[in-house]
C-alpha cells in the first residue's frame, strides 16, 4: 500500500473543513466557488471509493490523530464505516451538483457552500471516528450544519420562511435534548469504564462481564443510546421532527437528510451496540423490534394521508427507516446484512425522490399533489424517475427496493420472527398504495385546471438537475437487477459486526508511545 | 442452440427488443407493430426449439446462471410440459395480438409505449413460467402485474383507466406480497428457493406436508394466485381492467396473465395436493367463484364486461379441477384442467378480438344497442359463433371436450368424497355450465342476431381489415381442429404438461365421441337448463340490478371503494392525532422513552439502585452551595415572568461555577462564568423584544403531568450519574494517569487540561471550533433568509 494513502481517513474529514473556510474567502467569485467545490466533492467521492477498496482488500485501517493511540482520538475505517462514507459521499456529490442550479444564487454564494462542506465533514467524521466522545462532537457539527442548511433559500421557493423557522426550531430543540442525553451517557460511561475509545470500551466491558463485575447502570447507559441514535434516525417516538424538517428543507438538503442523515442513527446503533454493548443486546433487540414496528406503522399510515408530496416522502422515510431497524433488531448476520441492503437502497431511492420532487415543484409551482396532474406529458424525465423511486420504495421488482425487502423478510423468517414480519409485510401494502397514489395523482389524469392553478412552468430542467436524478435512478435499477456486489458487501460488513474481534485487534494492537 | 439457451433467449429477446422499439418506430412508423409481432414469433420459435427435448423425449430441461449467490438465488430455468404449454400460449397468442393491433390501434396512438409494454409483458410471462426458483418466479410475476397496470392505464388521462389500473395493481401486487411471504416460508421449511430441487425430492415434499407451517404457507401462496387469477373476493379488479385497449384484454386479461395464478396452482400442485386443505381451499374458492361470477355476468351490458365475468368463471373451472384431490389420487382433475386451460385461451382470446372488431366497426360495445350484425359482418359472425359455442360446450368444438372432462372429474371427486358430495359437486359443475351456456348464447344473440338498431349504430358497418380478421379466424380454426382431432393437442402438449404436474408419465385418451356416459347426460341437462334460463336472461339481470340497488353493501367492490376512498381521510386524521404539531408533545414522548429505557434495567437487573457506599459526609460550604443551587433551579422553573426566571437561571449557572472553584477547578469555573455571563446578557437583550409574561394559562392537570415527567427524568439521570460516579470499575483505571505522566515529557505542557484540549484531544477541539463557526454561519443565514422574505 502506498504510504500517503494511509492518511485517507483524515483527508476525507479535513479537506471538507478546509473547503468550508476556503469557500467563504471565494465569495467574490461565484464561478470559481462552484467549480472548485464540485471538483473537490467529486475527488472526495472518488477517494471514498478508494478507501473502501483498500479496506476490502487490506483490512481495517486505523488512523491515529496525533499518534496518541487509545489515549487520544483514533479514526477507524472498517467495512461499515468506509461503506457509509462511500454512500454519503456519493449522495453528497450528487446533491451538491443539483444544488448548484437549484439553490437561489445569493444564498448559495454566501454560506451554502461552506455549510454543505461542514455537513459532509460531519458525516465522514461521524462514520470514521473510533472515539465515542468525538462522535458527540461530530454530531454537533451535523446538527448545526443541517439546521443552517434547512433555512437556505431555493429558487422560486414555495416554502414560507416562517415554516422553515418553526421546523428548524423543533429540530434544534429535540436534537439538543438528544445531545444532552448523549453527553450524560458518554460521561457516565467514561466515569465507569475509564476510556472513550470504542474498541477499548468493548474490551473492558467484555472483561467486566466475564468477571461478573459489570454494574447494572452500564445497561441503563447502553439503552440511553437508543434515545440518542433513535432521535437521529427518527424512529418512534422520536420521529416527530422529521415530517416537519424534511419537507421544508430545500430539495437537495431533503435528499441529504432523508438519504444519509437519518442513516447516521442506524450507523450509531450498529456501532455502539454491536461493538461496545454486546452484553446489552438481549435488552436492545426486543426494544428495537418494537420501536421499529411502531415506526413502520406510524410512518406508513400517516404517509397515506398526505397531499404535500415532500411531506409524503418524509413520512415514507420514517416508515422505511423502521424496516432498517427491524433488521438491526433481529440481529443475525443475515438480518444485519439485510438492514444494510435496505439502508443503501432506501438512501438511493429516497434521495432521488426528493431531488425529483424538487424538479416537480419547480415545474408545478406547488407541493400540493392535488393541484398537479397529467405531468407525464410535460415532464417525462421526472415521471420516469419518480416511478422508479416509487417502485423501489414499494419493493417492486426489478428495483433495488425489492431485493432489500426480500432479504430482510427472508432473514426475519429464518430467525423465526413470524409476527414482526407479518406486520411489516402488511404495511408494505400501504407503501405500495401511497407511493403509487402519489405518482398517479401527479403524472396521470388530465392536466390540471390551468385557470385555477396556472400553467406549468415551461422552464426546462438543466443537466445539473437531471444528471443526479438519472444517476440515482440508474443505481436504484442496477441494484435491483444485479444485487450481488451489494449483498456480498453487506454480508461481509454484518460478519464484521457480529464478530468485532478484528476491529478490536486493529485498534488495540497499536503501540502507544 | 441447446434447449436451455433457446429458452433463455426466448425470455430476454422481448425485453431487449422492447428497448429497440423507439428506434424501430422511427424506421417503420405506424407499422412498428409488425416488428413486435415478429419478436413474439421469434420467442415462439425459440421455445419451439426446446420442444423436441421436453415434449418429445419427456426431459425436463434445467440450467442456471449465477446471479445473486449471496442470497441463494440464481437465474435458473425449469422447462417441463407445463412451462412449455403456457410459454407457447403466451408467445403464440402474442403473435396474433400484436398483428391484430396493427389494425386496431389508431395511428394517432402512442404506439411506442403500447408495443413496449406488450413485449415487456410477454417476456415477463415467459420468464415466469420457466422460472426454476420462487424468487425469480416472483420477480417476473410482479413484472407482469406492473406491465398490466401500465396497459390498463394506457389511456392515462381517463379517470376510469386510472381507477382500473390502481385497482389491479393494488390487488395483484398486495397478493404478490402474500405470495412472497409464502415462498419465504416454503424456504424456511425446505431450506431452498429452488422449485426444481423441491419437486424432485419426495422426502422434501412429504416434509412440507407434515410441517406445522404447511397451512399458512399454502394460504399465503394461494392468496397470490387467487389475486392474480381474479378468484374469490379478489375478482373485482378484472372487470375494471377492461379499460385497457381490447387487444390487451384479449392477451393479458383472458389468455395469459390471469392464467398465472392457475399456472402457480399447477406448479405447486405436487407439493401441496393430496391434502384436505388443498381441496377445500382450491376447489372451494373455485366452485364459489365459478358460480358467482357466471351468475353476475348476466348483469353486464358491455360485451367486454360479459367476457370479463366469463373469464373469471372459466378460470374458476380450472381452479376447481386442479383442486380435486384425495390422498390416494392427488390429481383427479389435472388433465381436464390443463386441457381446458389451452382451450379457454383459444376461444376466449378469439371472443375478445371479436369484441374489438365490433367496437371498432360499430363504435359501441353496449349489448343493448347492438344486434343484427350478421348480414354486415358474416365472417365475424361465424368466427364469433364458433368461439362462443365452444365456450358454451357445444360439440364438436374443443370447449365441449374439456367441459365433458370437467363433468367426469367432478363425478369422480364427488364419488370419492361420498355422502352428499356425490351429488353436490357435479350439480355445482352443471350449474356453472348452465350460466356459461346462457351468456355465451347472449353474446351471439345480442351482437349478431335479432333486429339491427338504426338509432344507435352507424349507417355503414362492414367487415374489419384482414389484419384484424385473421387472428380471431385462426383461433376459431384451432377451436374446431382441437375439437375434431383432440389427440393432436392432447398427445403433443397436454400429456407432457400433465406429466409435469403429476411428476409421473400420464396417458390420456380424449375422444369426441365416447358413448352415452353420465357426463354426456350432464351436458344435455346443461343445454336444456341453459336454454330455459336464457329465456329469462333479462329478468335475471333486472333482478340483479334491483338487488344491487337495494343492498349496495353486499358486494366486494363496495368495501374496496370504501377502503380506498376513505383511506386518505382516515390516514390524515391519524397523522394529525399522532402528530399534533406542538413540540411539547414531542419532547414528552422523547423524555418518556428516556425514562423507560432507564427504568428497564432498574426493574430487571439492578440489585441495588442506589450504591451502598454513598458518602454522606457533606461539608457546610457544600451544603449551603447545594441548597442555593436547588433554590435557583426551582425558581427558574416556577417564576411567572421571563426576567426573574432568567436571573434565577443565571444564578444557577454561577452557583455551578462556585462549585467548580470549591472542587479546585479554577479554569472550568472561569469558563462557566464567562459562558453564563454571555448567555445572560444575550437572554436579557432578546427578552425586550418579546412579551414579558407567559400568555397561556396552564391547567393544573397539565402542570402536574409535566412535573411528574420532569421529576422522573431528573430521577433517572440522578440514579445513573450517582452510580457512574462511584469510580471506575476495578481493575481498570482512568486515562488521566497517562495524561499526568506524559503531558510534560511528550507534549511539553504543564497544564494537563490545556494539553488535553490542544494536543491529546486537539481533534475534538477542531470539531468544536467548527461548531462555533457553524453557529455563526447559521445565524447569518437566518438573518439573510428573513431579509429575502421582506
Amino acid at each position: 500500500m502506498i504510504a500517503e494513502m494511509s492518511h485517507l481517513p483524515i483527508i476525507l474529514i479535513a479537506v471538507p473543513i478546509l473547503m468550508a473556510a476556503l469557500m467563504l474567502f471565494l465569495r467574490s467569485n461565484e464561478g470559481v466557488q462552484k467549480g472548485l467545490n464540485i471538483t473537490v466533492s467529486f475527488v472526495m467521492m472518488a477517494l471514498s471509493f478508494v478507501l473502501l477498496w483498500q479496506v476490502w482488500n487490506g483490512g481495517i485501517q486505523v488512523y491515529e490523530v496525533g499518534e496518541w493511540g487509545k489515549y487520544g482520538i483514533i479514526l477507524v475505517a472498517d467495512l461499515l464505516s468506509s461503506g457509509m462514507v462511500v454512500l454519503s459521499s456519493l449522495v453528497s456529490f450528487l446533491a451538491l451538483l443539483y444544488s448548484l442550479d437549484y439553490i437561489e444564487g445569493k444564498s448559495l454564494n454566501s454560506s451554502y457552500h461552506s455549510l454543505f462542506n461542514l455537513l459532509v465533514a460531519g458525516l465522514n467524521g461521524t462514520f470514521l471516528t473510533g472515539d465515542i466522545f468525538n462522535m458527540f462532537v461530530f454530531f454537533e457539527i451535523l446538527l448545526l450544519s443541517s439546521c443552517a442548511l434547512v433555512v437556505a433559500n431555493e429558487k422560486g421557493g414555495v416554502t414560507k420562511s416562517s415554516d422553515k423557522m418553526e421546523a428548524t426550531f423543533k429540530y434544534l430543540v429535540l436534537n439538543m435534548i438528544g445531545s444532552i442525553v448523549m453527553l450524560i451517557a458518554v460521561a457516565s460511561l467514561y466515569a465507569t469504564v475509564g476510556t472513550l475509545n470504542m474498541a477499548d470500551l468493548s474490551v473492558k466491558i467484555s472483561a467486566m462481564s466475564a468477571a461478573g463485575t459489570l454494574p447494572w447502570h452500564i445497561f441503563a447507559i447502553a439503552l440511553l443510546f437508543i434515545v440518542v441514535f433513535g432521535n437521529k434516525a427518527a424512529i418512534f417516538p422520536m420521529h416527530y421532527w422529521l415530517p416537519d424538517v424534511h419537507p421544508t428543507a430545500p430539495s437537495p438538503i431533503s435528499a441529504m437528510l432523508s438519504g444519509v442523515m437519518i442513516k447516521v442513527g442506524a450507523y450509531g446503533m450498529l456501532r455502539v451496540f454491536f461493538l461496545i454493548f454486546r452484553d446489552a443486546l438481549f435488552l436492545f433487540q426486543p426494544i428495537i423490534i418494537f420501536l421499529a414496528l411502531a415506526t413502520i406503522i406510524i410512518g406508513a399510515v400517516s404517509a397515506v394521508g398526505q397531499k404535500d408530496v415532500k411531506r409524503l416522502l418524509a413520512y415514507s422515510s420514517v416508515s422505511q427507516i423502521g424496516y432498517v431497524f427491524l433488521g438491526i433488531g433481529f440481529g443475525t448476520v443475515h438480518a444485519l446484512a439485510a438492514a444494510l441492503v435496505f439502508l443503501v437502497n432506501h438512501a438511493i431511492a429516497k434521495s432521488m425522490l426528493f431531488l425529483t420532487s424538487g424538479g416537480i415543484i419547480h415545474h408545478a409551482g406547488t407541493r400540493d399533489m392535488t393541484k398537479m396532474g397529467g405531468m407525464i406529458k410535460t415532464t417525462p424525465v421526472m415521471s420516469v424517475a419518480f416511478l422508479i423511486g416509487a417502485m423501489s420504495i414499494a419493493g417492486l421488482p426489478p428495483m433495488g427496493g425489492f431485493i432489500a425487502k426480500f432479504v430482510l423478510f427472508d432473514a426475519g423468517l429464518l430467525a423465526e420472527y413470524y409476527i414482526p414480519i407479518a406486520i411489516a409485510l402488511f404495511f408494505a401494502v400501504f407503501t405500495l398504495f401511497y407511493m403509487f397514489r402519489a405518482w398517479l395523482l401527479m403524472f396521470w389524469g388530465e392536466i390540471r385546471d390551468v385557470e385555477k392553478y396556472g400553467e406549468y412552468s415551461s422552464h426546462k430542467s438543466s443537466y445539473m438537475i437531471t444528471i443526479p436524478i438519472i444517476t440515482l435512478a440508474a443505481l436504484a435499477f442496477i441494484f435491483g437487477i444485479y444485487a450481488e456486489p451489494l449483498i456480498a458487501l453487506s454480508q461481509a460488513i454484518a460478519e464484521q459486526l457480529i464478530d468485532p474481534q478484528p476491529y478490536i485487534d486493529a485498534v488495540m494492537t497499536r503501540v502507544v508511545r | 442452440m441447446d434447449s436451455f439457451n433457446a429458452i433463455t433467449v426466448a425470455i430476454f429477446l422481448p425485453f431487449i427488443f422492447a428497448g429497440l422499439i423507439p428506434v424501430m418506430e422511427k424506421l417503420l412508423k405506424q407499422r412498428v407493430g409488425w416488428f413486435a409481432a415478429a419478436t413474439a414469433l421469434a420467442s415462439f420459435i425459440l421455445i419451439g426449439l426446446a420442444a423436441p427435448e421436453v415434449l418429445g423425449e419427456g426431459h425436463i430441461v434445467q440450467g442456471s446462471i449465477s446471479w445473486i449467490p449471496s442470497a441463494g438465488v440464481n437465474f435458473a430455468i425449469y422447462a417441463d410440459g407445463l412451462a412449455m404449454l403456457i410459454g407457447f400460449i403466451a408467445s403464440g397468442i402474442g403473435v396474433l395480438i400484436m398483428s391484430y393491433s396493427n389494425g386496431y390501434m389508431s395511428q394517432k396512438e402512442d404506439l411506442k409505449r403500447y408495443y413496449q409494454y406488450l413485449l415487456l409483458f410477454m417476456g415477463s410471462m415467459i420468464g415466469m413460467v420457466f422460472s426454476a426458483n420462487t424468487i425469480q418466479l416472483f420477480i417476473f410475476w410482479e413484472l407482469t402485474s406492473i406491465t398490466s397496470f401500465m396497459l390498463i392505464g394506457y389511456w392515462r388521462h381517463k379517470p376510469e383507466s386510472i381507477y382500473g389500473a390502481t385497482k389491479s395493481l393494488l390487488i395483484t401486487a398486495a397478493g404478490g406480497l402474500a405470495m412472497l411471504a409464502g415462498f419465504l416460508l416454503l424456504r424456511t421449511i425446505t431450506g431452498s428457493f429452488d422449485l426444481a430441487a423441491i419437486l424432485s425430492d419426495p422426502q422434501v415434499i412429504n416434509a412440507v406436508k407434515e410441517h406445522e407451517l404447511f397451512l399458512i404457507t399454502l394460504i399465503l401462496i394461494l392468496i397470490g394466485a387467487a389475486a392474480k387469477s381474479a378468484q374469490g373476493p379478489f375478482y373485482i379488479w378484472l372487470p375494471n381492467a377492461m379499460e385497457a385497449p381490447t387487444p390487451v384484454s384479449a392477451f393479458l386479461h383472458s389468455a395469459t396473465m390471469v392464467k398465472a395464478g392457475i399456472y402457480l396452482v399447477a406448479r405447486i400442485h405436487p407439493i401441496f395436493s393430496g391434502t384436505d386443505a388443498w381441496f377445500i381451499l382450491v376447489s372451494g374458492i373455485g366452485i364459489l367463484t365459478m358460480l358467482v361470477a357466471g351468475f353476475l355476468a348476466f348483469r353486464q351490458t358491455d360485451i367486454k364486461g360479459i367476457l370479463a365475468y366469463s373469464t373469471i368463471s372459466q378460470l374458476a373451472y380450472m381452479m376447481t379441477m386442479y383442486g380435486y384431490t384425495t390422498h390416494h389420487e392427488p390429481g383427479i382433475g389435472v388433465a381436464a384442467a390443463t386441457f381446458h386451460l389451452l382451450n379457454h385461451a383459444t376461444f376466449k382470446a378469439c371472443l375478445f378480438l371479436v369484441a374489438g372488431i365490433v367496437a371498432h366497426e360499430a363504435a359501441t360495445r353496449d349489448i343493448r344497442k347492438l344486434g343484427g350484425l350478421r348480414r354486415e359482418m358474416p365472417i365475424t359472425f361465424i368466427v364469433a359463433s364458433i368461439a362462443a359455442l365452444s365456450m358454451a360446450g357445444v360439440p364438436p368444438l374443443n370447449g365441449f371436450l374439456s367441459k365433458e372432462m370437467f363433468y367426469e372429474s367432478s363425478l369422480e371427486m364427488g364419488a370419492l368424497l361420498g355422502g352428499g358430495f356425490t351429488f353436490l359437486i357435479p350439480a355445482c359443475a352443471v350449474l356453472g355450465g348452465v350460466f356459461t351456456f346462457a351468456y355465451s348464447i347472449k353474446l351471439i344473440d345480442g351482437i349478431f342476431l335479432g333486429e339491427r338498431s338504426k338509432e344507435h349504430l352507424p349507417e355503414h358497418i362492414h367487415e374489419p381489415p384482414l389484419t384484424m380478421l385473421i387472428p380471431p379466424a385462426f383461433l376459431a380454426l384451432l377451436v374446431i381442429v382441437f375439437g375434431l382431432v383432440p389427440s393432436l393437442p392432447v398427445h403433443t402438449i397436454i400429456e407432457p404438461t400433465v406429466s409435469g404436474i403429476l411428476l409421473e408419465t400420464a396417458h390420456l385418451h380424449v375422444k369426441l365421441w365416447h358413448g352415452f356416459t353420465t357426463s354426456l347426460m350432464m351436458t344435455i341437462v346443461t343445454f336444456i337448463l341453459g336454454i330455459l334460463i336464457y329465456f329469462r336472461y333479462d329478468r335475471i339481470a333486472a333482478l340483479q340490478d334491483n338487488f344491487n340497488a337495494r343492498f349496495p353493501w353486499i358486494s366486494v367492490n363496495y368495501y374496496y371503494d370504501d377502503a380506498v376512498d376513505s383511506a386518505k381521510g382516515r390516514a390524515f386524521k391519524f397523522s394529525t392525532i399522532t402528530q399534533p404539531g406542538n413540540i411539547k408533545y414531542y419532547m414528552t414522548a422523547m423524555l418518556l422513552l428516556m425514562i423507560t429505557v432507564v427504568a428497564i434495567p432498574v426493574i430487571t437487573l439492578a440489585t441495588n439502585i442506589v450504591p451502598s457506599t454513598l458518602n454522606f459526609d457533606i461539608a457546610p460550604y457544600e451544603a449551603i452551595l447545594l441548597l442555593l443551587l436547588i433554590v435557583a433551579a426551582l425558581a427558574s422553573a416556577v417564576l411567572p415572568k421571563y426576567l426573574p426566571s432568567i436571573i434565577a437561571l443565571s444564578a444557577l449557572g454561577y452557583g455551578v461555577s462556585l462549585l467548580f472553584i470549591y472542587l479546585k477547578a479554577p479554569d472550568l469555573a472561569l469558563t462557566q462564568v464567562l459562558v453564563e455571563t454571555l448567555s445572560t446578557i444575550i437572554f436579557l437583550l432578546a427578552i425586550t423584544k418579546i412579551p414579558q409574561k407567559y400568555r397561556e394559562k396552564i391547567p393544573k392537570s397539565v402542570l402536574f403531568r409535566d412535573l411528574a415527567i420532569s421529576l422522573a427524568v431528573a430521577a433517572s439521570v440522578f440514579v445513573v450519574l450517582l452510580n457512574a460516579t462511584q469510580g471506575i470499575v476495578a481493575p481498570f483505571e482512568s486515562l488521566s494517569h497517562y495524561f499526568i505522566e506524559n503531558s510534560l515529557p511528550l507534549a511539553g505542557g504543564h497544564n494537563i487540561v490545556n494539553v488535553i484540549i490542544v494536543d491529546f484531544r486537539g481533534y475534538d477541539t477542531l470539531g468544536e471550533i467548527s461548531v462555533l463557526c457553524l453557529a455563526a454561519l447559521g445565524v447569518y443565514n437566518l438573518i439573510h433568509s428573513r431579509g429575502e422574505e421582506q
